[in-house]
């Protein structure tokens, strides 16, 4: 359920929150007390240096990792089963079966996620934007690692998601699959899909943002909507350098 | 030189630093370090021959049976990716430095004596067990350790022998594969005419692989020679083989080193490999089923939701890889294993079918600590589907439990074949099979559970046995005590499932709600 202050007056609502989000690795402390939302129709991004925490902050939120702190869904905890049913997760290296050919994951994805049998339908025109229309049926052990990871986003897009993760998304992937997915990430923004994405390249998600946070050393050091970019005139790249180096 | 010795010195300051900074991983290599040491001493002052008393021949016989095997595995796997010493980073980085390549493959050699060291402090674990069942001489047991580094060293120099002068052309490689396998063949032709014409399987191949033409075949008639050394006694020709071993490792070395001192390209392809088998330990997988290349071409279309669909798929992967539905290598090993273990412990005739069950069961355990259900743990879908874990648990494992069931069944009916006539016994050894499987299934999943992320794999290997041979082994305790008194099968065999399907159901109750305390890998 959620409370009036997660319901903006735009009727946008958080679709997610972390709040007090920390994950220790042992003696390495990856992610240090940070907080943010992400609400429907936004695309959020986690910017940062390697080693910054983004990455253990998108697999928290995935429910991949134990953390300490509140990660809420659609207003319900990550791990609920709720929750589950509209997120989706594009890990940064393609998470496929070897022995399972591309259509074949569609169908378990289908399955699984208890889909109704338009999946089909969008399983086609998802593979087709990604030029794997005819590599269906190909076992993914056969595919070259950027096709790997085109059948990785189609999996999470499949299920029709409110929400998207994705974790360094562009790696690999050739100049025409980049385009296609920056056009999905604002199709995904216009159909009121929440959308998180971590990387580490600047270029790669200029033009789509809607709010920046970087991160470095596992806090959030920055958090700006594009508005307020435009209005200080300042570029995302000097104010990037300056956050995370100090560099003016 | 002095480069690449700074590599080696400070490859070794920082492995022992990084496990500074880990106690928990530190006291347990201390405590394996303890073991290690702890098996040494014993195996050195411990009794020969306590248990039984094997003969020498048989002792010629199975080293004889080992060395082949290893070596024709050595030599295809050379043929087909070569070997190497060296990691991507060599590749990289002193490969491309202005180092000599002389230099270079010395330095590959010098950190290859490392992992020499690791496998003959592995042999190390072995050594009891020969003890127990032969009649070793005092120093034994250092020739042992001696025959499995010799082994060791000169393992990587006939892959890269070999894969330097195989890789010329397909057709060369193909030749080169034909005539080990047709050697291969030979060899287990004359066995199997030995055991035909004699009918008795074990005096057979004892003798057959006593014979003499075995010990003038190179390599193979050195290694023998010295290993035989631990029951027979050192003589001068001990010392001879030792010689010749030594100028075959110099002569390989001479050839990498003079002919083909542009052996960079040769190692390429060894190195990916080497880093494949790396990245495969690490994860606990078999190697071999990383390079596979023929899989079935099996389509089939998904007719389960929600929960049920891991089962089907992990259905169509075991389908598409095994020569017949759950059938595969793992199957063919552990029933070989515990037939062969039974056939060469003739005297325990009471006691066979215990043997076969307990032994196939060990060796389960390092099959199921490769399956499906680690694997799937590897990839975030298991834990982003949206169903309840209690389900997601059940058809993860389920896959796994049905194929040790159809193993079980197999192992067996051949048991029932060759030596155990009673059903109930038969039926009961089955279904115990399974729920060791299960065990070893469920007790990972409470391990992980209550260690987490543990620093290194063979670390968690040793977790997951000492859990799972904690809760078995009073079971197996009661079950021959209950035999010993009773004198029947029937009731020790009926504890030790009934055991079994306890602690199954008890660890399985314990692993529910898993994906919310544990973290994909």
């Amino acid at each position: 359920m959620y409370t009036d202050t997660e319901i903006t007056t735009k009727g946008r609502i958080s679709m997610l929150i972390v709040k007090e989000l920390t994950k220790r690795y042992e003696n390495v402390l990856a992610v240090d007390n940070i907080s943010f939302e992400v609400k429907s129709g936004e695309i959020g991004v986690l910017l940062g240096p390697n080693g910054a925490g983004k990455s253990t902050t998108i697999k928290s939120i995935a429910g991949l990792l134990k953390f300490n702190g509140t990660i809420l869904i659609n207003g319900e905890p990550n791990k609920s089963l709720n929750s589950k049913k509209v997120f989706g997760y594009v890990p940064e290296t393609a998470a496929v079966y070897d022995y399972l050919t591309v259509w074949e994951h569609m169908e378990f994805i289908a399955r699984a996620y208890r889909l109704d049998e338009a999946w089909k339908e969008s399983a086609e025109n998802l593979l087709t934007r990604f030029d794997m229309g005819d590599k269906k049926q190909m076992l993914c052990k056969e595919l070259s690692k950027g096709m790997q990871q085109k059948v990785s986003i189609c999996c999470a897009l499949l299920i029709n998601p409110k929400m998207v993760l994705f974790d360094e998304p562009m790696m690999g992937l050739d100049p025409k699959a980049i385009k296609e997915l920056k056009d999905i990430f604002l199709e995904l923004r216009e159909k009121g899909c929440a959308v998180l994405i971590s990387t580490h390249i600047l270029d790669s998600i200029e033009g789509v943002w809607d709010r920046v946070l970087v991160m470095n050393k596992g806090k959030i050091v920055l958090s700006r909507t594009r508005k307020e970019l435009e209005n200080s005139s300042e570029s995302l790249e000097k104010i990037f350098f300056a956050v995370t180096e100090g560099v003016i | 030189m002095s480069p690449l010795f700074y590599i080696i010195r400070k490859q070794l300051k920082n492995i022992i630093r990084g496990l500074g900074r880990k106690p928990l991983a530190l006291i347990g290599y201390i405590l394996i370090g303890i073991l290690m040491v702890g098996f040494i001493l014993f195996a050195l002052v411990m009794p020969s021959g306590s248990l039984r008393h094997g003969s020498n021949e048989l002792f010629k016989a199975i080293f004889t049976a080992l060395i082949i095997v290893c070596l024709y595995f050595s030599l295809r796997q050379g043929i087909e990716k070569g070997s190497s010493y060296f990691r991507f980073s060599d590749v990289n980085l002193v490969f491309t430095a202005p180092v000599r390549q002389n230099k270079v493959l010395l330095y590959g050699f010098i950190k290859h004596m490392g992992t020499s060291f690791l496998i003959v402090l592995f042999m190390i674990f072995q050594i009891p067990n020969i003890k127990n069942n032969f009649m070793l001489t005092g120093y034994g047991v250092w020739i042992i350790l001696l025959t499995a580094l010799l082994y060791s060293l000169l393992n990587p120099i006939i892959g890269m022998v070999m894969y330097i002068y195989t890789s010329k052309s397909k057709a060369v490689r193909i030749m080169a594969k034909r005539i080990i396998d047709a050697l291969m063949a030979l060899a287990v032709l004359g066995l199997f005419i030995n055991i035909i014409t004699a009918g008795d399987f074990l005096n057979s191949a004892v003798r057959y692989l006593n014979s003499a033409i075995f010990s003038w075949l190179p390599l193979i008639g050195q290694l023998v020679t010295i290993a035989s050394a631990a029951v027979y006694g050192i003589t001068p020709v001990f010392f001879l083989s030792i010689a010749i071993l030594f100028f075959i490792i110099a002569a390989f070395l001479f050839i990498l080193y003079k002919n083909n001192l542009d052996y960079y390209e040769d190692v390429l392809a060894a190195t990916e490999y080497t880093e494949l088998k790396i990245k495969a330990k690490r994860k606990g997988r078999d190697v071999s089923a990383m390079g596979k290349k023929n899989v079935r071409n099996i389509r089939s279309k998904f007719s389960v939701n929600g929960a049920a669909a891991i089962f089907q798929k992990q259905m169509l992967e075991y389908r598409k890889a095994s020569y017949f539905l759950f059938f595969d290598k793992s199957s063919i090993i552990i029933i070989l294993a515990g037939i062969i273990f039974r056939l060469f412990m003739p005297e325990l005739s009471e006691f066979k079918i215990f043997a076969v069950l307990f032994f196939s069961a060990y060796m389960l355990f390092f099959f199921v600590i490769q399956g499906k259900w680690p694997q799937e743990i590897e990839k975030p879908y298991i834990f982003l589907i949206p169903e309840p874990d209690g389900k997601k648990l059940l058809y993860t494992t389920l896959t796994e439990n049905i194929k040790n069931f159809l193993d079980g069944i197999l192992l067996f009916a051949i048991s029932y074949i060759f030596f155990e006539k009673n059903i109930v016994v038969i039926f009961l050894c089955i279904i115990s099979y399974t729920l060791y499987g299960s065990v070893y299934i469920y007790g990972d999943i409470v391990s992980r559970r209550l260690f987490g992320a543990v620093h290194s794999k063979a670390m968690q290997i040793f977790i997951k046995l000492f859990v799972s041979f904690f809760v078995l082994i009073p079971g197996v305790i009661i079950g021959l005590l209950a035999f010993s008194l009773l004198e029947s099968k029937e009731a020790a065999f009926m504890i030790i499932t009934l055991w079994n399907l306890t602690a199954a159901a008890l660890l399985f109750l314990a692993s529910k709600g898993v994906f919310k305390h544990i973290e994909q890998e």
